[in-house]
């Protein structure tokens, strides 16, 4: 069995809280949480990609509750415009000065939701944000909040009247995850909670109760245990063999005759950090093939696109990755 | 004086009937114009040319009514030298004859060149034949394609396709291994050798995704421990890589 040092326990021991502190609430997205905190772990961003009513806002609500992080919610839509995200300057009729408005970009966790709906200007000046950490108000800079974490949300279906985000956008993203429906089992479980919800007095009236009035209880650990959780991410043993594993697959995504475009070396940074972070939350020092194939679709999925011929006879890119992934171990 | 007077009376009774009738004469080729000639009666027109054969070429230019007749002006081109009757080359009833001559400036028993005539091309077949030769070259050029291909993905994959089964490519890295030979680029290739001999192994496991593979393996009865083994080998930061150990750890694979 692995070696595994305090430190790490310890660290594995509170996120395992967080992980179960959002079980609680939402049920049968644990692989998503595991991602979330991934995500949040390395100072990347999220791209969910799932139909409506899987709970996505429900989950980064709670996962910022559960880590007592600041939360805001931005639904993009075609008329919203970069000042809307960032903020801006407005006139103060009282001083005859302008002063500076901050916009919902100014806190931890950013959900934008349906990131395909607004105007390319728009997600660029989130995308801007997102790599840069800063946004620019006026003639002034504002760093943005630590740690900030934008889980954005775009659904795979319904693409009329969207615009589509470019690859070099995509692979800003660290992590691009798919949300599938729960399990049967896990279905049954939500609806067996929903009967409970109940209704909620309101002076006198009332209303029904949602997840959302769930949302309780102290948050787990403080601000110093999530830095230190970075931080002992930070140093999870990365082998060379691994290195090469992780060199291996990324360049045969540049050589299959089936991509007309493979994963830049930034998937590859990004399997790395991404592999030490789920290291991490498997109580483990060292990353090992597991996290590179457990991670190697969400990190990579999104950063390669299939040749025309590859599409014209009907392929995948999921297929095509699965093959690549299939070959490197046989 | 009397002799003014005869040349005075000679000059206004212009020349005598009979004594200035010239024919139309033109070069072979060029076009001669004959104009107001009356025909008495119907309309007539040109004969149509059937052939090569007739030695003028006659367009009518204008017709103008006349009384019991027409007037026509023709324009004849002249293929053949010679005094010709332009009435041998009009349809109608009652035409008067029409001289005319086609001179040359030619030598006369001018040999004429040969007609050309179109040439035989060789009989290849018949249309059966020539379906069937056509059909078999459409064949030839389809199972041309397919080959084509069909061997394009394999050669754009010459370097990732094992020409080797999984175990001889095992085999010599197992050894190298326990002599402790191995780069790491090797051992990078021995782990995922040793994970292709397990999937090899379980085909069950092998059906499934290689994210969800991997952690089956790492759960198998048989498979986990040597693998986990292995990892700690590779990847841990306190890795036992001692002679005794990796024989152990390898031993499996050795056969």
């Amino acid at each position: 069995m692995s070696t595994v040092h305090s430190p790490v326990t310890e660290t594995t021991e509170y996120l395992q809280a967080i992980r179960e502190r959002v079980g609680t609430i939402v049920v049968g997205q644990d692989v998503v949480v595991e991602r979330m905190l991934i995500a949040l772990l390395t100072s990347g961003h999220l791209l969910l990609e799932g139909m409506p009513g899987l709970a996505k806002t429900l989950l980064v609500n709670t996962l910022a509750k559960a880590m007592h992080l600041n939360f805001r919610r931005i639904q993009f839509t075609i008329d919203l415009l970069p000042s809307d995200i960032i903020g801006s300057e407005i006139l103060d009729e009282r001083t005859g000065g302008f002063r500076t408005h901050r916009g919902p970009a100014f806190t931890n966790l950013l959900l934008a939701d349906e990131i395909n709906r607004a105007a390319p200007k728009v997600q660029g000046a989130l995308l801007e944000a997102m790599q840069e950490r800063k946004v620019t108000i006026g003639n002034e800079s504002y760093p943005l909040p630590t740690p900030f974490l934008v889980i954005a949300t775009q659904n795979p279906i319904e693409q009329s009247g969207t615009f589509e985000l470019p690859e070099a956008q995509l692979d800003r993203f660290m992590l691009c995850h798919r949300l599938g429906y729960p399990t049967a089992e896990d279905e049954e479980e939500i609806l067996r909670r929903n009967l409970k919800l109940g209704v909620k007095r309101e002076g006198t009236g009332a209303v029904a109760r949602t997840e959302f009035d769930l949302i309780q209880g102290e948050a787990i650990g403080s601000e110093a245990d999530l830095v230190a959780a970075m931080e002992a991410a930070n140093h999870i043993h990365v082998s060379d063999v691994f290195l090469k594993h992780v060199v291996d697959v990324v360049e045969r995504t540049r050589k299959h005759p089936d991509l007309e475009l493979g994963c830049s070396p930034r998937a590859g940074i990004s399997l790395l950090k991404s592999s030490r972070s789920r290291a991490l939350l498997h109580g483990r020092d060292y990353v090992i093939p597991e996290d590179l194939f457990a991670l190697a679709e969400d990190v990579m999925l999104h950063r390669i696109r299939l040749s025309y011929e590859a599409l014209a006879e009907g392929k995948t890119a999921s297929k095509v990755l699965r093959e690549i992934l299939e070959e490197s171990i046989s | 004086m009397n002799r003014r007077l005869v040349i005075a009376l000679l000059l206004i009774a212009g020349p005598l009937p009979g004594a200035g009738e010239s024919v139309p004469t033109q070069r072979v080729g060029r076009p001669l114009e004959i104009r107001d000639v009356y025909i008495p009666g119907g309309e007539v027109k040109p004969k149509p040319r059937r052939d090569r054969e007739p030695p003028l070429v006659v367009r009518i230019l204008a017709i103008k009514p006349a009384k019991d007749g027409s007037r026509y002006d023709f324009e004849v081109q002249g293929l053949e030298p010679g005094r010709h009757d332009l009435a041998d080359f009009l349809e109608g009833d009652g035409i008067p004859g029409i001289p005319l001559e086609i001179t040359t400036s030619l030598p006369p028993g001018l040999a004429h060149p040969h007609p050309n005539e179109p040439a035989v091309l060789p009989d290849l077949g018949g249309y059966r034949t020539k379906m069937i030769v056509l059909g078999s070259i459409w064949a030839a050029g389809l199972v041309a394609i397919l080959l084509w291909r069909k061997k394009k993905p394999a050669r754009a994959n010459d370097d990732t396709i094992a020409t080797a089964s999984l175990a001889d490519r095992l085999r010599p890295l197992v050894s190298q291994a326990a002599t402790g030979q191995l780069s790491t680029d090797d051992r990078a290739k021995l782990e995922r050798l040793i994970i292709g001999h397990w999937r090899e192994k379980r085909p069950e496991i092998a059906a499934l995704a290689p994210a969800e593979a991997m952690i089956q393996l790492r759960h198998d009865t048989e498979a986990a421990p040597l693998l986990r083994a292995l990892e700690q080998w590779l990847h841990s930061r306190t890795s036992n890589s001692s002679a005794p150990a990796l024989e152990d750890l390898l031993a499996p694979y050795s056969n």
